[in-house]
């Protein structure tokens, strides 16, 4: 059970030629891992995770995943926006094969929209939309989550809920978390890479991984 | 074909059944909807065209020499021109209307394509059934002389647009001039396309240049086996065939173009 990355390029075309943002990156991500990727902003961190949930394919290399990977956590560009929450809630079921009815009751608890639950997904606040997509992420049970930048879905005690949730009742599973944000990455890595310039590289620990990270901010300012 | 490669490959189809039928659900809820007439519009709409056409040429065409049936002309025409105006309109949108859903793995460019042509071809189809249906019980279409070869020009004219459909979403996403174009190019098919004349009509000179057209082939074939031999018909089996293979090839191609996914 691992996700495995091999001399994955991605590029992106502007009107000044090609722009080179992930440069021969290779990663292994075993199971139960807690991976922390730190970058900061332009670094490829939302284009290294968009590659690997399978949003998005690389220009070359390959990505081998054996083990269930979830979608960007919290991430709630994934909803059709003329569907209801719960028609989005059949729609997602549907494509990744698990009774709608078995997942609904939990989705419609822990998500907190009422009656809005039946109504489009256009009509969602910003936070709604995200509370809703996080309840769709936990209800389908993965291996692997994947966490683009900080979690912040709703109030204080939302979030607590959350955190819950993920870090402590899924604590078995493996974690990717990309983040500018050192201190959340500390907070929930146990291993942890930098990536710069289109360059990953892992470190033995999450405090030699920060110290790099600093002086690559340093550097730069 | 190894046994591993077997299952994944079942595996595989079974994903992508699965996928294109979700998406079926979904284009289904938004456009036929739970509180409105969605699904009625599509098989009025034929209707109320195919009624006023008929007004319009009883009114003006009284005795003038027109020695075919107006309604079953109509209604082959009208129905066709249907299916690859649908299917082209429908095809532009696609990746735009579903392009937050392929932020999930499973969803693929081709299976966005296909859940639409699919579902738009079932309701032309519909329509086109429904409007004999109705025009048989009053009296003004009879059953067909020839079924097969109504359907198989039916089955000509679905497999084109859907094709058709396809091509011209997939190069929209590359370009918005596509959607421009098309619309003027549309205008100027209709008199071209055999909708509005029979190609026996016409004279030798324009009889060799409107076969070139590929919907005039079908929609031949339609009227030929609606009418059986009591009206001379010109298609050819070859090229239409030939034409949509190549449609096909091009349509798969434009599909498996990765960047495809990326433009989300």
């Amino acid at each position: 059970m691992t996700i495995h990355l091999k001399n994955v390029v991605r590029r992106y075309e502007t009107r000044r030629g090609n722009h080179t943002v992930l440069d021969h990156v290779d990663l292994t991500v075993q199971r139960g891992e807690k991976l922390g990727i730190l970058g900061k902003n332009g670094s490829g961190k939302s284009t290294l995770i968009r590659i690997i949930s399978g949003q998005e394919y690389p220009d070359s290399g390959q990505i081998e995943r054996r083990m269930k990977v979830s979608w960007p956590l919290a991430f709630s560009g994934g909803f059709q926006s003329s569907l209801t929450g719960l028609d989005n809630l059949r729609f997602i079921s549907r494509i990744y094969d698990i009774d709608h009815d078995a997942i609904r009751s939990f989705v419609e608890d822990f998500a907190e929209l009422g009656k809005f639950f039946r109504e489009p997904v256009k009509t969602y606040s910003s936070g709604m939309l995200a509370r809703l997509a996080f309840a769709l992420s936990l209800a389908i049970e993965f291996d692997c989550y994947l966490i683009d930048e900080i979690i912040s879905v709703g109030d204080a005690r939302f979030h607590e809920k959350c955190m819950h949730e993920l870090f402590e009742n899924r604590k078995d599973r493996s974690f990717l978390i990309v983040s500018h944000d050192a201190a959340f990455i500390r907070a929930h890595c146990t291993h942890a890479a930098v990536l710069e310039a289109g360059k990953l590289s892992r470190y033995p620990s999450v405090d030699e991984a920060y110290e790099n990270y600093m002086n690559v901010l340093n550097c730069n300012a | 074909m190894s046994n591993e490669d077997w299952s994944s490959f079942k595996k595989s189809l079974s994903l992508q059944f699965r996928v294109i039928g979700a998406l079926l659900m979904r284009e289904v809820i938004t456009r036929y909807g739970r509180h409105n007439l969605g699904f009625l519009w599509l098989l009025m709409e034929p209707i109320m065209f195919t009624v006023g056409v008929i007004i319009l040429w009883s009114t003006f065409h009284t005795t003038a020499g027109f020695h075919i049936e107006v309604v079953p002309f109509i209604v082959t025409g009208y129905s066709s021109l249907l299916l690859w105006r649908i299917c082209s309109f429908r095809g532009i949108k696609s990746i735009e209307a579903n392009r937050s859903l392929m932020h999930h793995r499973q969803v693929k460019v081709q299976d966005i394509f296909y859940a639409r042509m699919l579902l738009d071809v079932a309701g032309v189809t519909a329509s086109f059934l429904f409007l004999i249906v109705v025009m048989m019980g009053m009296g003004l279409m009879h059953i067909p002389a020839d079924p097969l070869l109504l359907i198989t020009g039916w089955f000509f004219m679905s497999w084109f647009s859907a094709c058709l459909g396809i091509i011209l979403g997939c190069l929209s996403e590359h370009s918005d001039l596509v959607e421009r174009i098309w619309h003027p190019a549309n205008y100027f098919m209709l008199p071209i396309s055999g909708v509005f004349f029979m190609v026996d009509w016409l004279s030798t000179s324009l009889q060799k240049l409107v076969m070139w057209v590929p919907m005039v082939h079908p929609i031949e074939m339609m009227r030929g086996g609606y009418w059986g031999t009591a009206v001379p018909t010109h298609f050819q089996l070859g090229y239409i065939s030939l034409i949509c293979l190549l449609m096909t090839l091009t349509a798969l191609l434009l599909m498996a173009d990765r960047r495809m996914k990326m433009l989300v």
